[in-house]
């Protein structure tokens, strides 16, 4: 074996206590950044799945009085050319009202093709009871709003709407049959959509073949490049000039992006100032070291070794504390993420056990430990075998 | 003892008349200063030369520049002025790493505390040298630790750690150690300042046979005067000149 090594090992093994501590203090450090940066990195992906990863990054709607987007198929033709683009729905989306005994309830008719909608709004999963609506006025409600209305599949339900016919408004409504309810997990949307078919709207609304936005989902690594995305299809389509407007999920929820953003850069704050202790634990100790073990470096010199070869001790000794500060770290933080995760009740954050953020965390912390151990590698570069010989 | 001190400069002479590569250490015209704020000079212009094979002492009191003179041989320390030679070749000018292989190679250090690595085993710790060296532990390489250390008479201690063995025996693993890869100088500084008179008998012993066994130069530095004149030849330090330079 190197000697270098081999004397760095040695050196730890003559003093196991001290090893044995240093590794488990190196090893908690690790795994604090560890458990903050999973922990962290795994709610803001659940944030931001429960947020937008089952509704609309993209929406084109409407940008005159008229609500209604017509030869809206030509435009999903076009809006298909855009490989980013992993679901792409029109959706018939009316304001409309039902009878609860007395009470009249606001309500939103959304009618989808449902298997254009499935990929955006993951409809199907979310059926707890019947099936989706496929048919001429056929309709699935929400959990909590089945809660007041107390229906069973196969049901009926009348919805009332407003039809704009010239200058007057008019009075319609249609009877749904219920076939499903479905829970979206959000009290909002299961209190107010009714979902049913594209053309179920048309009719009821006498909008002919228009619909009232399109709807886009991107692929899900270009998240939070879906602006850029909106604006390449505002370029190419021209919407503006058909009277119509793009948004994206971005400029809607700056709010919660700038939540997201100062959470991941206290995450980083955290975990740079964990890695700073954790540095700064092991240069002190392996200066301690070097000290301790003057009289060793103070007889390899005489004996001749060199001063890189009695630098590289130190190296090494850096090197390994970060190999087992890493293992030891990786292992407690997983252990505390899945002690948390039994703790926790929820099911509201998913822990992804990322293996690149911890492959790279192990990097990381291996490369700062053998910097770490620069200084004290100087130091013992430099100590002179005389002092030690003469100081006895 | 009277004929022999006569004999001392006539000798000295001798020294230098004598062809150069018969000399293994040659020191020319050496002055060492340290500088703790003011100089403070602790060798002044010292010449000696020493035989390949020849056992020599050098004896002074405390602060009379002998373990000074020890470093600058040892290549530990360079001088402020003058040249040094080791086998033939010039140490004064060389880098760090050439003096470190020239250490390794032909120089073998005693100290007074040993300093045996306590990480490893007497065995170990005789074979570092050879490990320093950065060549291969081969039968032959652990077969001649073991020589030395029967040699030494400690062979039955050679898988101790350095805290389990008296202090003797550590001295003369130390002793076994710095004669691993067969160097032509042995530089003892105060080799038995922490043994009893048996153990130090038996050390002086011990390099006695080596100096006659193997041929190696051997320097030792000690203050004590009975110690210096089981050696052949005593050189002794007062206020960083020779005071005395005498061939037995």
């Amino acid at each position: 074996m190197n000697l270098p090594l081999s004397i760095a090992l040695r050196f730890f093994r003559r003093s196991k206590s001290q090893t044995i501590l240093i590794v488990i203090g190196i090893s908690i450090g690790i795994s604090v950044q560890i458990f903050v940066g999973l922990l962290l990195q795994s709610l803001q992906s659940s944030l931001l799945n429960n947020f937008v990863g089952n509704s609309s990054q993209i929406t084109i709607e409407s940008d005159t009085e008229n609500p209604y987007i017509e030869g809206y198929e030509g435009i999903i033709e076009d809006l298909e050319e855009f490989d980013e683009l992993t679901g792409i729905a029109a959706a018939a989306d009316r304001p409309a009202t039902i009878q609860d005994g007395l009470k009249t309830r606001n309500v939103l008719l959304r009618g989808f093709n449902i298997d254009d909608a499935d990929p955006i709004y993951n409809i199907a999963p979310r059926i707890y009871e019947g099936e989706e609506a496929s048919g001429d006025l056929e309709a699935i409600i929400g959990k909590e709003l089945n809660d007041e209305l107390d229906l069973d599949t196969d049901d009926t339900l009348t919805i009332f709407g407003i039809v704009k016919k010239g200058e007057d408004n008019m009075a319609v409504n249609r009877t749904f049959k219920i076939v499903g309810f479905f829970d979206f997990e959000s009290e909002g949307i299961n209190n107010q959509w009714i979902i049913t078919t594209i053309e179920s709207v048309q009719e009821m609304f006498n909008m002919n073949k228009t619909v009232t936005s399109i709807e886009m989902q991107v692929e899900e690594d270009l998240l939070y490049e879906a602006d850029e995305i909106a604006d390449d299809i505002d370029k190419e389509l021209d919407l503006e000039d058909d009277g119509l407007k793009i948004s994206n999920w971005i400029d809607e929820n700056q709010q919660l992006l700038n939540g997201l953003q100062s959470q991941g850069l206290s995450s980083l704050f955290i975990q740079a100032f964990v890695l700073i202790s954790v540095v700064i634990g092991i240069s002190s100790v392996l200066a301690i070291s070097v000290v301790q073990k003057q009289q060793q470096l103070g007889i390899l010199k005489a004996m001749g070794i060199t001063n890189r070869s009695a630098s590289l001790i130190f190296l090494f000794q850096g090197l390994i504390l970060g190999i087992f500060g890493a293992i030891g770290g990786i292992v407690l933080g997983i252990f505390f993420l899945w002690g948390f995760t039994q703790a926790s009740a929820s099911d509201f954050i998913v822990i992804q056990y990322n293996p690149i953020f911890i492959l790279a965390s192990a990097a990381i912390i291996i490369g700062s430990s053998v910097l770490a151990a620069v200084s004290p590698a100087i130091k013992s570069s430099k100590l002179n075998p005389i002092e030690v010989i003469r100081g006895g | 003892m009277v004929e022999s001190q006569i004999k001392k400069l006539d000798t000295q002479e001798d020294f230098v008349k004598t062809e150069k590569k018969a000399f293994v250490i040659e020191l020319k015209n050496i002055d060492k200063f340290y500088y703790t704020g003011v100089a403070t000079q602790v060798l002044f212009d010292i010449n000696l030369q020493f035989r390949q094979g020849s056992f020599n002492s050098i004896v002074g009191p405390s602060g009379s520049g002998k373990s000074t003179l020890m470093n600058l041989i040892g290549t530990l320390d360079k001088p402020t002025k003058g040249e040094i030679y080791i086998d033939g070749k010039r140490t004064d000018k060389m880098t760090k790493k050439e003096l470190a292989e020239l250490r390794n190679k032909a120089i073998g250090f005693v100290f007074q505390f040993h300093y045996l690595l306590p990480e490893y085993t007497a065995l170990e710790n005789v074979l570092l040298p050879h490990r320093i060296s950065k060549e291969k532990i081969t039968k032959e390489t652990k077969t001649r630790a073991l020589d030395l250390l029967t040699f030494m008479g400690i062979e039955d201690v050679k898988n101790n750690l350095a805290n389990n063995m008296s202090g003797g025996q550590q001295q003369r693993t130390a002793i076994a150690r710095a004669l691993m890869n067969n160097p032509k100088i042995l530089l003892a500084d105060e080799p038995t300042g922490n043994l009893d008179t048996d153990s130090t008998d038996r050390v002086y012993d011990l390099l006695r046979d080596i100096n006659e066994d193997f041929k190696t130069t051997i320097i030792v530095i000690t203050h004590e005067r009975r110690i210096a004149e089981k050696t052949d030849r005593i050189i002794e330090i007062r206020d960083g000149r020779i005071h005395l330079d005498l061939l037995k």
